[in-house]
């Protein structure tokens, strides 16, 4: 059929901010989409909240609007832009819950908008429990048994009929959210109860376990015509009662015979036709117990999703591009396979490697049990590709930067037998490396299996690892022999691994394999295993005899991505290198990305002339570079991740673009950075490196009291602590830094009530522009990925802001700044001080581009390569008319019992932008994208450490002409009466009823500010910001985001929210 | 090694020896047991594309013949272990016991790119200590099985009789070059009596004892070309107005009686995701594929006596044809799959049904 005429104007949801569960894969497939369209014609709108995607980059879309996913903005844009269809099926479970929204308030019908790619209904019987289980017994096919529950009461009439373990699935949340598993009733309430608080249609779904079942899962399409392929298949490596998020999973399925494939196969097809998919594609999940090959259908996704984004890399195979031209009436077999350039896209790609994912999980951040369940918890993932399962996993365990070089990982060989067998048990993230360990300690496979239940295929596999290991310990590196290296190396092993099992150095074992000619050859990855001849240049490497990738003698460029998302380096640098390869490639040169992380934009086979997916390790890196041999690599906007590379490749002999290895040094050099800093003649924080816990107080009582104190090894803020009295600093000292001679803290004078701004720059070695100055809402000691900011300032005064200038300039000079720069500096009165200088691209990048219109990945390239800021026409970056508010998005409902309230380490894990003319308005609309609800009357609950007591009283006056009831604890309520500011009290914890928490349980509050001081008063309030998060109330926890959410509430009262119009690039 | 010099080192893992056949690729990613047992392969050693074989072990069940067919294997990895509730036995111990090669360690994508590129071709495998030259010159002296009638190989030499599990009274007769088990169920399951008569020598005697209502050919291994004596059945079954449908080497077969082209394909069609598109319904169906031989599609459109109902989207070859007034309804591919795809199984049997049942009234 051909493209579709009668819609015109298309309006393509996003998918919003990075939330766990929903990340940068629907950056992916929404640019994906995206492109597809505009490239058959049609005229296409994009709306996403999130500033830092490719898709909401002015030039990939007609319209650009960054504004909150609701459905009223919605309405507005398909009034202003004539809308006439929707394709919610490329922005998660986001886009699709506004979708039915906009159904149920009648304004699809309204608008005559018609939906491309789903029906409502669909939606409704895939995503309702009830629905779909009805859906599959009316077509024979079984789901897990169990019943549906609406209420607490009917939920306590299941453990009677079932036993426990017992699933507990809510519905409509996103990535398994608020579910979990129950192994007794204790368990079971608990879950209960927050699944229905979380599921908008107070909905459980209640099943029998099936634990130890096996998990597969498959990627079908559609299209109009009903032509149905199967795209993939994935088998879990661990088996059912973990999400497949946090599954180490691969593709494709290992242990299925013929005749069991096609029986899933034949499944899939039925269920996609029954449940009514449109077009496009849908994941199926499936539980096949390895006893007897019984099949239960888990659920299904009628829409793009992280598996397709998975699924799409690991074949060759872009689904959502596929799902959006389907979406306009195209069929399979009229779209041709780009990667063939010969063959339709009715076919089902086949493999010859094997891939392998394992997620990426920050435990550490949130402090909880890093217990995995059916509740995901990663926050991002890792892909490889291999010739075999070791290799493949091998070389996803490097990807994974936790400091593992290959299936290792240091320290388990204390744990006791105990510990062990429980780590085997029970996942956690670390469960692949106990399991090695136990190998190592001589269990058996059956022993294995008995304990998790994991496929003896995949535990034969880890044992041949440890069996390879053994071989090679007490071998002489001078008698390896090139058959046997080559072996090694393609059962995954990296030099570095070799190197410490043969009792030598990694650069030893590279220049051994290099002498006997064990190189790596790349493969392509191409859909169909050789069969027709491929035209796009997708590679992995593996260890076998001939090479494909045939380097191409022209001036070429290597960029460097920033491996898995993780939180502190997340979607916002994989915007950058997508954008400077998507740049090179429109000048004519040759790029080449290197990159392992699945979700993201930079792994699409067309971003770049020549995509490797492979770790960002230094071993593959080099062996791409050495092959390529480019002209340069960009390391300076991937994250902190190529930067650590930067030393070892400049040492290797590769020419890094921008500025110099040895300034990068100066700026990450704690004393040279000092150093430098008094040479200009730039304030920071007093401060020094303790040892011993005897310095460390010396330090601190020198510099006075309160401390900011973080270990010195680690990065981007773990285990910072701000420390207010001696005791505490003991405490720290001893239990969290651990701190000894190899190991010192670093203690800094900590700026109390100053206020934090950002500062992202350019330089071509000369010149320098200075393309934004933010500040934060949130005061300093919260770390900067977790504060809101506005853009360009309000209320700094303008000499404060020359100084920031100045400043800038100078460390841009002395670091001879070539391409991206970013500076904090932290303000208290007329004090300027700098805090950190990163030489790089930073979070913020997207975020100012957006809201300048000023392209500064594109500039930076330039310069980069050379060219200067005089020869280029940019538009002045001041203000221009409007404000742009930053706000974080925290994913804290992913991990009950977690502390919500902010500091020094970063816990959030996306972000949303707000722009309006007025700054409150700019700040209401950023806390609605970020899901922060902003109640325009009520209660609100004040309860504010003693430092605060005088800075609350503006604040709360403000509140109370806004016309809420005050709330006090008794320190906060003294001190608002004395000052006429009429409160009533209410009892702390334990101090009388109805208590705060009762309160706000009992839906009494509707905003509370809470700002603890000291562990104590930590661990005190944190009832309150957990009943306010079970709660879903607005809980501040700086005195700054107060008075933002005062100025919010007062515009909120007085106006509606309106769409501020598209995002321009201003320099086209 | 292949005849034009091409070669490599691996690890034999089965049977021991030195071996000459021809060498085609599969890209199926599952489905080893029922490839290697499918008589079609008799004369060829298998490529697999997908490089870990063996994962889920034997499980006797699934196999299309009572023995392996093909003369060997060449893979890329030979499972650790072996992992399903049905499995048996493992491939290993399964090639060995059928005295069958299997060669692991090979860089099989450059292997089949050497296939795609030059087409299916001669080969040698040996575990002996050989100079390349020489045992190069061996493979080009071995005899090829474009020269030879393989499907002599692999039938049985007497009649077999199955019942089918249909009430309608439909006999069939079942020509067989070498048919997949499960051909034959798919025929239980439309017919009343399936004869299983083998083009033999006796097949004229054999047929005369037998009344049945429609012809199926089977599929089998080698040339269709050189191929003898069918032709004139198939003219007289059209003459006698019995309907006659077939599959694979049987399509080919009935191509060639009646005055269509067989061409050799550049490397042949191997694997189970080939999508064809039905004329009929306009629908496309993954489908599972074995030739080497194809129709001509010119042939086709320049006869006046014959439609192409089902044609291959990778390469426009054909995979199906219908005469326009006689019942002659044959197909390229494997409705039966065993192993692949499933959803032209109904489509296509029920065409096989309806053609021979409307002949009938």
């Amino acid at each position: 059929m051909p493209v579709r005429t009668d819609v015109n104007r298309i309006l393509v949801i996003g998918s919003g901010p990075i939330v766990i569960g929903q990340a940068g894969e629907f950056d992916y497939s929404g640019s994906q989409a995206v492109k597809a369209l505009k490239k058959l014609g049609f005229y296409v709108v994009v709306l996403n909240s999130n500033p830092a995607t490719v898709m909401t980059d002015p030039e990939i879309a007609n319209k650009t609007y960054i504004e909150p996913i609701t459905t009223q903005i919605i309405k507005q844009i398909i009034q202003k832009e004539k809308i006439d269809a929707i394709l919610p099926t490329v922005g998660g479970q986001t886009a699709l819950n506004v979708t039915l929204k906009l159904k149920e308030e009648g304004i699809l019908d309204k608008y005559n908008i018609e939906l491309l790619g789903v029906n409502t209904k669909s939606i409704e019987v895939a995503e309702g429990r009830m629905l779909f289980k009805e859906a599959m017994d009316e077509i024979g096919l079984k789901s897990a048994q169990g019943e549906i529950v609406h209420t607490f009461e009917e939920a306590m009439e299941i453990p009677k009929n079932y036993p426990y373990p017992l699933i507990i699935r809510p519905s409509f949340t996103l990535g398994g959210s608020g579910g979990g598993v129950a192994y007794n009733e204790e368990e079971y309430i608990e879950i209960v109860h927050r699944g229905l608080d979380m599921s908008p249609t107070s909905e459980l779904l209640i099943e029998e376990s099936l634990l130890g079942w096996k998990e597969y899962e498959f990627e079908v399409m559609r299209d109009l015509n009903d032509n149905v392929v199967i795209v993939a298949s994935v088998e879990n490596f661990d088996p059912m009662g973990i999400h497949t998020g946090d599954s180490i999973t691969v593709a494709p399925a290992q242990t299925l015979t013929d005749v069991e494939y096609q029986v899933l196969r034949d499944y899939s097809i039925a269920i996609i036709r029954k449940i009514g998919v449109a077009t496009g594609g849908s994941n199926i999940q499936f539980s096949v117990n390895p006893v007897n090959g019984d099949v239960r259908i888990i659920e299904m996704n009628p829409r793009v999703s992280r598996s397709s984004a998975l699924v799409s890399k690991a074949t060759g195979f872009p689904i959502a591009k596929i799902a959006a031209q389907l979406a306009v009436g195209l069929t399979l077999d009229e779209i041709q396979n780009e990667i063939t350039q010969s063959t339709p896209v009715s076919f089902e790609p086949a493999l010859d490697y094997i891939i392998v994912k394992i997620p990426r999980w920050d435990f550490e951040k949130f402090k909880v049990p890093s217990k995995l369940t059916t509740q995901m918890k990663s926050v991002g993932e890792v892909m490889s590709i291999g010739s075999n399962f070791r290799e493949a996993l091998q070389k996803a365990c490097r990807s994974l930067e936790i400091g593992s070089s290959g299936l290792e990982f240091k320290g388990l060989e204390e744990a006791t037998k105990e510990k062990l067998e429980d780590k085997i048990m029970f996942a956690t993230p670390m469960r692949i490396f106990y399991i090695k360990e136990a190998y190592k300690r001589g269990y058996t496979t059956e022993q294995l299996f008995e304990l998790s239940k994991i496929d003896p295929w995949f535990l034969e596999n880890i044992k041949e690892i440890v069996r390879l290991e053994n071989e090679v310990i007490g071998q002489s590196i001078n008698n390896l022999e090139p058959d046997y290296l080559r072996k090694l190396k393609l059962n995954g092993f990296s030099d570095k691994q070799l190197g410490d099992l043969l009792g030598v150095n990694e650069s030893e074992v590279r220049a051994k394999r290099k002498a006997l000619n064990v190189l790596p050859t790349y493969k392509k990855v191409d859909t169909c295993a050789a069969e027709f001849d491929a035209q796009t240049p997708y590679f992995y490497s593996t260890y076998l005899k001939e090479n494909e990738s045939i380097p191409k003698n022209k001036k070429k460029i290597a960029v460097l991505g920033g491996g898995p998302f993780r939180i502190g380096q997340g979607i916002e640098f994989d915007y950058c290198a997508s954008q400077a390869s998507m740049i090179l490639k429109s000048m004519g040169i040759e790029t080449i990305m290197i990159n392992c992380n699945p979700e993201t934009v930079s792994t699409d086979y067309d971003t770049s002339d020549k995509l490797y997916f492979e770790p960002v390790f230094f071993e593959d890196v080099m062996n791409i570079l050495e092959l390529e041999k480019p002209d340069g690599v960009i390391l300076q906007l991937g994250g902190q991740t190529p930067l650590k590379l930067s030393k070892r490749l400049l040492d290797a002999g590769i020419t890094i673009l921008g500025t110099s290895q040895n300034d990068i040094d100066k700026a990450e050099d704690r004393g040279r950075f000092i150093e430098m800093l008094d040479k200009l003649q730039i304030p920071y924080p007093a401060g020094g490196t303790a040892y011993t816990q005897d310095e460390a107080l010396k330090i601190a009582l020198n510099i006075g009291f309160p401390v900011i104190v973080r270990p010195s090894y680690v990065l981007g803020g773990r285990g910072m602590a701000i420390v207010y009295e001696e005791a505490d600093l003991k405490q720290y000292i001893t239990e969290a830094a651990k701190v000894n001679t190899d190991h010192p803290v670093l203690i800094d004078k900590f700026l109390e009530h100053a206020y934090e701004v950002d500062v992202d720059a350019l330089s071509d070695g000369t010149d320098s522009l200075i393309a934004g100055i933010m500040q934060h809402i949130e005061e300093a000691g919260i770390h900067s990925g977790d504060s809101s900011c506005v853009l360009p300032t309000y209320l700094v005064e303008p000499h404060i802001i020359d100084k920031i200038r100045d400043y800038t300039y100078s460390l841009i000079k002395e670091l001879k700044i070539i391409g991206f720069i970013n500076i904090q500096f932290a303000v208290l009165r007329d004090d300027v001080y700098v805090i950190e200088v990163n030489p790089r691209a930073s979070r913020t990048v997207p975020f100012v581009s957006k809201s300048n219109g000023i392209p500064l990945t594109k500039i930076a390239v330039n310069l980069m390569l050379g060219a200067k800021l005089s020869d280029m026409n940019i538009p002045n970056p001041g203000f221009m008319g409007y404000y742009t508010v930053k706000t974080p998005v925290f994913s804290f409902n992913k991990f009950p019992g977690v502390d919500t309230v902010l500091g020094p380490e970063m816990r959030s894990t996306g972000e949303v932008m707000g722009i309006s003319e007025f700054f409150g308005e700019a700040y209401v609309k950023s806390q609605l994208a970020a899901g922060n609800h902003l109640p325009q009357k009520g209660s609100i609950f004040i309860s504010v450490n003693d430092f605060d007591k005088k800075d609350i009283l503006p604040i709360a006056l403000r509140f109370s002409k806004l016309g809420f009831e005050i709330n006090a604890t008794l320190g906060t309520h003294t001190a608002l009466q004395m000052n006429g500011i009429k409160s009533t009290l209410i009892p702390k914890i334990g101090a009388g009823n109805p208590n705060v928490v009762e309160k706000i349980m009992n839906g009494d509050i509707n905003i509370i500010i809470n700002t603890p001081l000291g562990r104590k008063a930590y661990q005190d309030d944190l009832q309150i910001r957990e009943a306010a998060l079970a709660k879903k109330v607005l809980c501040i926890t700086t005195l700054p985001a107060a008075k933002a959410a005062s100025d919010g509430i007062e515009w909120l009262q007085r106006h509606q929210i309106t769409i501020y119009g598209p995002i321009k690039n201003r320099m086209e | 090694m292949l005849e034009n010099g091409y070669y490599e080192f691996g690890e034999a893992f089965a049977s021991k020896g030195t071996k000459f056949a021809e060498f085609v690729f599969n890209t199926s990613m599952t489905g080893y047991e029922e490839i290697i047992t499918d008589p079609s392969y008799k004369g060829q050693f298998v490529v697999f594309t997908y490089p870990l074989i063996g994962n889920y072990g034997i499980t006797n069940e699934d196999n299309q013949a009572s023995k392996i067919n093909a003369e060997g294997i060449i893979i890329r990895e030979n499972t650790l272990v072996m992992s399903n509730f049905r499995a048996k036995d493992t491939l290993e111990n399964y090639l060995e016991t059928n005295n069958i090669f299997g060669v692991e360690g090979i860089d099989t994508r450059a292997l089949t790119k050497q296939l795609r590129s030059l087409g299916a071709m001669k080969g040698g495998i040996t575990t002996e200590h050989l100079n390349p030259d020489s045992f190069l010159q061996m493979v080009k002296d071995a005899e090829s099985i474009s020269d030879t009638d393989m499907y002599k190989l692999v039938i049985d030499n007497k009649v077999n009789t199955y019942e089918g599990t249909n009430e309608n009274n439909l006999s069939i007769v079942a020509i067989d070059y070498g048919i997949k088990t499960n051909i034959i169920s798919d025929l239980q399951k439309r017919f009343n009596k399936v004869h299983l008569v083998p083009f033999d020598d006796n097949f004229d005697a054999n047929l005369s004892k037998l009344s049945f209502d429609g012809v199926f050919l089977s599929n089998g291994p080698g040339d269709p070309r050189i191929v003898k004596g069918i032709d004139k059945y198939l003219i007289d079954f059209a003459n006698e107005k019995k309907p006659i449908i077939a599959i694979c080497f049987g399509h080919q077969l009935i191509g060639r009686s009646f005055g269509l082209d067989v061409i050799k394909l550049p490397f042949g069609h191997h694997g189970g995701n080939h999508p064809c598109k039905y004329y009929a319904d306009g629908k496309v169906y993954i489908t599972a594929q074995n030739h080497n031989y194809a129709i001509s599609t010119e042939s086709v459109l320049k006869s006046n006596d014959w439609d192409i109902t089902w044609e291959n989207l990778y390469d426009g070859t054909v995979e199906g044809i219908k005469h326009k007034e006689l019942a002659i309804n044959a197909i390229q591919f494997h409705p039966e799959a065993s192993p692949g795809p499933h959803e032209a199984n109904e489509r296509v049997f029920q065409d096989f049904f309806d053609t021979v049942n409307g002949a009938r009234s």
